[in-house]
């Protein structure tokens, strides 16, 4: 232990091994009492507390408390919050499977004072747009049946016309308004008429429509199938206009005939006599075509449109329909299954909000855990230094 | 200061028990030098091993040996309780403590106590870092490899560490004989 001055910074093997044994010596020992406890607390694999150690309040203070435990293992809130991510988007995405009509855009919009409840009328508003969505239309469903007699008659001049009666909630009329509005626009249809009136109390809407007959049970189907809204009744009608057809075209094929004779005779005429009677025929005649062929004009326009009218009535309030198929009140299991949905829908919305705020929260502290740690020990290191 | 068999299975109380018995009176020694009180030691030693307990199944051998794994629980404990400490600035230091020592120095030759007094008042002497150098080599028997691993630094510079602590601790020990 008494080496040369100049040999301090560089100790020899038996100087390192004599004063390693003086501090071997020197290591202190646990009396055999904690030795004993703690061996019996060891045995007990922790059940139970050292009966010499400190009391049970100052040990569970000295003990990780479960968010300590939580920060110790970084990635489970981190998985934990996928998986809830992951479900809520999984719910959210089987909740939506029924949603299958969206408004196209561009559909035009109800007029201010329509769309305050107070009366409006949009006459001969032709469908500005040739929408793209034609792909994309409802296939007709119930006109089936009527689609194959359509065919069959493509020869024959039929004029058809319908009705629907659609319910929805009373703030719904406004929406399914804008829905009606939107298949008029898609079917390249025209509205003749409208009137939307909405209130707190309810309302009602009512349209009267041309839609190309080509178009029309699609454009029936379409309307059938509004968001938010269900049928109450449709109608569909045909009447055979083909005789009546016929008869314009031949009181209109007589009349043409009989002007080219008399405008013949007339430029043969001598007589002023013959010539006045020709020239009054020939008048009388000219008025007789031109009132057959705005009779045939008029069929032409029934046939190649039909007249639908659309009622839009809210189910409270005073829009019941006379008549009309309307909810007797009993609680069905579609109301039911519809009303889960909705509560689910709703609840998984909720989550879903949760989740946005949750998510970035989540992330900031997997990024801050490698800093709190790296704070952490450096606490205590700065402690040992400060000892 | 005995070694674990490494082949034993991770996470098994079986492995954890001869760490235990391994490793208790070098855990203690250890936690004892670098708090410098025999009461709070016997805690921080109770509650390193149960949190080593507790958390067995997170040992990852990759990592380090067992032991290393063990001084690293043993020392955050004691590093936290100083800092409880510090903040409650009740100073639980009680060189004159009895039982403290009697665990620091039974043996009563005269030769032999006038050395271990040097030592001891050298030991002292030291600062926090360094006097935890020599109690994780002289006190826990650790390797050089598992010092490192302890302390988070490399094995080159713990060997560096080490070697200048033990010349201040002889240059100490002259200083004051």
């Amino acid at each position: 232990m008494t080496p040369p001055e100049d040999r301090w910074d560089d100790p020899t093997p038996e100087e390192i091994a004599e004063l390693g044994a003086l501090l071997v010596a020197e290591r202190p020992q646990p009396s055999p009492t904690f030795a004993a406890e703690l061996d019996a607390c060891v045995a007990a694999r922790f059940a139970t507390p050292r009966r010499g150690g400190a009391d049970p309040r100052a040990r569970a203070a000295k003990r990780p408390r479960r968010w300590q435990a939580l920060l110790h293992r970084p990635f489970l809130p981190a998985a934990a919050t996928a998986l809830a991510v992951g479900l809520v988007a999984l719910v959210v995405a089987l909740g939506s499977g029924g949603d299958t009509q969206r408004l196209p855009t561009g559909v035009p919009a109800l007029s201010g004072d329509a769309a305050k409840g107070t009366s409006g009328a949009v006459q001969e508003q032709a469908a500005p747009e040739r929408a793209a969505a034609d792909e994309a239309a409802p296939a007709p469903q119930a006109g089936s049946l009527t689609d194959a007699a359509a065919g069959r008659d493509a020869a024959r001049k039929i004029e058809r016309t319908a009705s629907i009666e659609l319910g929805t909630d009373a703030d719904r009329v406004d929406d399914v308004a804008q829905s009606v509005l939107g298949v008029v626009a898609r079917y390249d249809a025209i509205v003749d008429q409208s009137s939307v009136q909405s209130g707190a109390a309810g309302g009602q809407a009512q349209f009267e429509l041309r839609i190309p007959a080509a178009r029309l049970q699609p454009a029936l189907a379409a309307l059938s199938h509004l968001p938010d809204a269900h049928v109450l009744a449709r109608t569909d009608d045909t009447v055979d206009v083909n005789q009546a057809y016929v008869s314009v075209r031949r009181r209109l094929a007589n009349a043409r005939a009989e002007r080219a004779g008399v405008v013949r005779a007339l430029a043969n005429a001598d007589a002023e006599d013959e010539t006045l009677r020709l020239r009054a025929r020939l008048d009388a005649l000219e008025h007789t075509i031109a009132q057959a062929e705005r009779a045939q004009r008029a069929l032409d326009r029934r046939v190649d449109y039909s007249r639908v009218s659309v009622a839009v009535h809210s189910d409270a309030g005073g829009g019941a329909i006379p008549g009309a198929a309307t909810d007797d009140g009993s609680f069905t299991l579609g109301d039911a299954a519809r009303d889960a949905l909705r509560v689910l829908e709703v609840a998984a919305g909720v989550v879903v909000i949760a989740a946005a705020a949750l998510l970035p929260a989540a992330l900031l502290a997997a990024l801050a855990w490698p800093l709190a740690v790296v704070a952490r020990r450096r606490r205590r290191e700065h402690t040992l230094d400060t000892a | 200061m005995t070694a674990t068999s490494p082949t034993a299975l991770e996470g098994s109380w079986e492995r954890f028990e001869a760490l235990y018995r391994s490793s208790r009176d070098d855990v203690y020694a250890y936690v004892a030098t670098l708090l410098r009180d025999a009461a709070t030691a016997e805690d921080v030693t109770a509650l390193a091993f149960e949190r080593a307990y507790r958390r067995r199944r997170s040992f990852d051998r990759a990592r380090g040996d067992e032991r290393a794994w063990l001084f690293g629980i043993a020392r955050n404990a004691a590093l936290d309780e100083l800092r409880r400490r510090k903040r409650h600035a009740t100073l639980a230091v009680d060189p004159e403590d009895a039982a403290a020592a009697d665990a620091f120095a039974s043996d009563d030759h005269a030769d032999g106590t006038v050395r271990r007094t040097v030592v001891r008042a050298a030991l002292d002497a030291l600062a926090p870092r360094e006097r935890e150098l020599v109690a994780l080599k002289f006190h826990a028997g650790l390797t050089n490899a598992e010092i490192a691993r302890v302390l988070g630094i490399s094995e080159s510079n713990a060997g560096t560490l080490l070697h200048r602590t033990i010349a201040k601790l002889r240059k100490a020990c002259h200083d004051a004989a």
